[in-house]
């Protein structure tokens, strides 16, 4: 089989050893890679039930066969573990040049074991490996680490991914930063790695991975690359759905509490964020499109901030969750947790949960250090610092959102808003029923990008995939299908470590990704047999969510996302049939009433090997 | 005659929608362009990809008799 190495490249980091191990090929043609593949191998080598930071944890970086031909949106990589919210599951993906160099290196997977005594990073030069003491890049933030690293080896050319102080104080929502450039944001990752002791992983490779037709591939890639960057071209980067998503009440407000804010969204959405923020477009290397901002900011006290613009998520949870519309606020704040590598969307929502906890008196002056505020840069400011160091209020936070309800108290709960520990995201499930299902079921908790029905009300959708029409967004008897289709397509993106982009907002259709695996590997899949990966994935997935004992109790949604708005784009609307669109999920995947994956799905997806594992 | 749908946040650009929500012309042997500049896509800065008969297509492509064109919103930030 073509466009894979069919390699592993296995590190202990106890030892300080490594070896290489074959891939079965049978899983790669039925997984393609990433998300699906990683599953597969957690699901294979991790036990259940484990502490995520003890060092049976592994960290299992898994690639697809984007990466062998330049294909548009291929800087792109996943990583598998168990996530120290969760407890359970954890996968996230992050952008950058280190995908294509660790196939370039003659890798398709890269599994972390073990712990090291010492800080160490990686450096891995195609066959060449070194373990690199880490221990004056300790306490170094995301983007000087990556620096220092570069200038250490000596190329300026050589990707590294690597974790923020976050990371190393094992913060729970830690993030693994690439270049400081892109982030594997949600989950906590980076605690992980933090956990083992590895700062860093470089990459630099040379080597071609033999692809079925390599012109005709590098041919389509040219073609593809024009195509999606005109029609791509001109977009204001994520920022530009915050004035639309408002308007259909998708956007959280008041941390989930408020019902519009047209003011707000203009003040923080593109045009003003573009003009504000003075934006150029930040490409990941073989992309057309573009979606990352640089921001060049004269601050008030005459400093100068340069670099990573805030996305639409960060908009979301540092500025409408908190009322906040002061731009140049937001993108303080979000240089600062891309710093020191936190996931900007939990940190918003502690940040959120905080200042309501107080107004509800769970939470007291004394208690937080201040008295929080809604709208307001100082609020934002002390609590981000002590969230990221687990300080003072910060402290409570060590387990993530569940962990401090259990300080705070229980009736603390009825106004956090996670599902599995894991935070909603920017997008109101009560704006879309689709939404809802997604979030309760996705294997590592609230997830926008474990499948994506908030595009749908958008319009996007996927005509060459049996759909002739996205889901109406309110409509309680598709919801089900809404989770299962976009789950779907999302799946198959993180298979095969792309960008999602290239098709939500370039263009590219999933008849066109089939041309791309046909020239770079010879397999000829139909557009549902490749969505048929992605039910796979789904399933293995979901196997070791249910071995560590998850089921329909955890497929749950927050108390608030069933109590409905009353005014803006979702007024009166809330999933109140969500019992029956979870039924309609499960019957849809295979799954008991339960949520558990029947013997029957499993044989129907050639996953016979695992029935065994059923509870 | 060609039915056109558009979509999402798009909808609002169509001219005109049968109970179905298609706008149906008199399309066939013309151009996906020239049938668009009769909308009001013009008035907006939504990027957008287009479909006929659930096969991608560009906006150069000409129509035929019964095909059905599909305008979908490339606007998925998040």
């Amino acid at each position: 089989m073509l466009g894979y190495w069919k390699t592993i490249l296995r590190i202990n980091l106890t030892n300080h050893t490594f070896s290489t191990d074959t891939l079965d090929e049978k899983y790669l043609k039925s997984l393609l890679g990433g998300a699906a593949l990683g599953a597969k191998i957690l699901l294979d080598e991790v036990k259940p039930k484990i502490d995520p930071l003890s060092p049976e944890n592994k960290i299992i970086f898994a690639l697809g066969f984007m990466q062998s031909v330049n294909f548009p949106g291929n800087a792109k990589w996943t990583v598998v573990t168990k996530g120290p919210l969760t407890g359970s599951f954890l996968d996230s993906a992050g952008t950058g040049a280190w995908a294509p160099q660790l196939k370039k290196a003659g890798y398709d997977v890269l599994i972390i074991e073990g712990k090291s005594e010492n800080p160490v990073y990686l450096y891995i030069n195609d066959d060449k490996i070194e373990f690199r003491d880490a221990s004056s890049l300790w306490g170094k933030d995301t983007i000087e680490t990556s620096r220092i690293i570069k200038e250490e080896l000596g190329d300026k050319r050589i990707n590294a991914i690597n974790i923020g102080p976050a990371g190393e104080n094992l913060n729970p929502i830690a993030c693994i930063s690439c270049d400081g450039h892109s982030f594997a944001g949600r989950g906590g990752a980076g605690a992980i790695m933090g956990s083992k002791n590895l700062k860093a992983i470089a990459v630099w490779g040379t080597k071609q991975v033999p692809v079925a037709d390599l012109e005709g591939a590098q041919n389509l890639a040219k073609d593809l690359m024009g195509r999606l960057h005109e029609t791509a071209k001109g977009g204001g980067g994520t920022p530009d759905v915050m004035v639309p998503l408002e308007e259909l009440g998708d956007v959280p407000i008041k941390y989930w509490r408020g019902d519009v804010w047209h003011h707000g969204a203009k003040m923080i959405g593109t045009p003003r964020y573009t003009e504000l923020l003075n934006v150029k477009p930040l490409p990941c290397q073989n992309c057309p499109v573009g979606c990352h901002r640089h921001i060049h900011l004269k601050l008030k006290d005459g400093s100068i901030l340069n670099g990573n613009g805030p996305e639409y998520e960060t908009l979301g949870m540092l500025g409408s969750s908190l009322l906040l519309d002061d731009l140049e606020a937001i993108a303080i704040a979000n240089d600062k947790a891309n710093r020191m590598g936190v996931d900007t969307v939990s940190l918003g929502a502690f940040i959120g949960f905080i200042i309501e906890c107080y107004e509800s008196g769970f939470l007291s002056e004394e208690e937080i250090g201040m008295v929080p505020r809604w709208n307001d840069e100082a609020t934002l400011f002390f609590l981000e610092d002590k969230l990221i160091n687990l300080q003072g209020i910060g402290s409570m936070f060590r387990k993530g959102i569940r962990g401090a309800v259990e300080i705070i108290g229980q009736e603390s709960a009825s106004i956090a808003v996670e599902v599995k520990n894991l935070d909603l995201p920017a997008h109101d499930p009560r704006a879309v029923y689709g939404l809802a299902v997604n979030y309760a079921t996705s294997p590592r908790g609230a997830c926008h990008e474990r499948g994506n029905p908030q595009a749908s009300a958008l319009g996007l959708f996927y005509p060459d995939c049996e759909m002739d029409s996205p889901p109406e967004r309110f409509d309680a008897s598709s919801a089900g299908y809404c989770a299962y289709i976009y789950q779907n397509t999302s799946m198959l993106f993180n298979n095969l470590t792309m960008c999602k982009f290239m098709v939500n907002n370039g263009g590219l259709t999933i008849t066109e990704i089939g041309k791309e695996l046909k020239l770079a590997t010879g397999l000829d899949y139909s557009n549902m047999e490749l969505l048929k990966t992605s039910e796979r994935g789904i399933a293995l997935q979901r196997l070791i969510n249910v071995r560590d004992g998850l089921s329909r109790k955890d497929d749950t949604l927050p108390p608030k996302m069933l109590q409905a708005a009353i005014i803006g784009g979702r007024a009166g609307k809330s999933p109140v049939d969500f019992d029956n669109m979870l039924d309609d999920y499960y019957k849809l995947r295979g799954w008991d009433e339960n949520g558990i994956p029947t013997p029957e799905t499993l044989q129907d997806l050639d996953l016979q090997d695992y029935i065994p594992l059923l509870p | 005659m060609v039915k056109i749908k558009f979509f999402g946040v798009l909808i609002n650009k169509m001219p005109e929608k049968d109970d179905k929500g298609f706008w149906v012309v008199d399309g066939a042997g013309k151009t996906i362009k020239e049938l668009l500049d009769l909308s009001l896509l013009k008035d907006t800065n939504i990027k957008y990809t287009l479909f006929v008969n659930n096969e991608r297509q560009d906006i150069n492509y000409v129509l035929e008799d019964n095909d059905v064109l599909t305008v979908l919103p490339l606007l998925a930030g998040g």
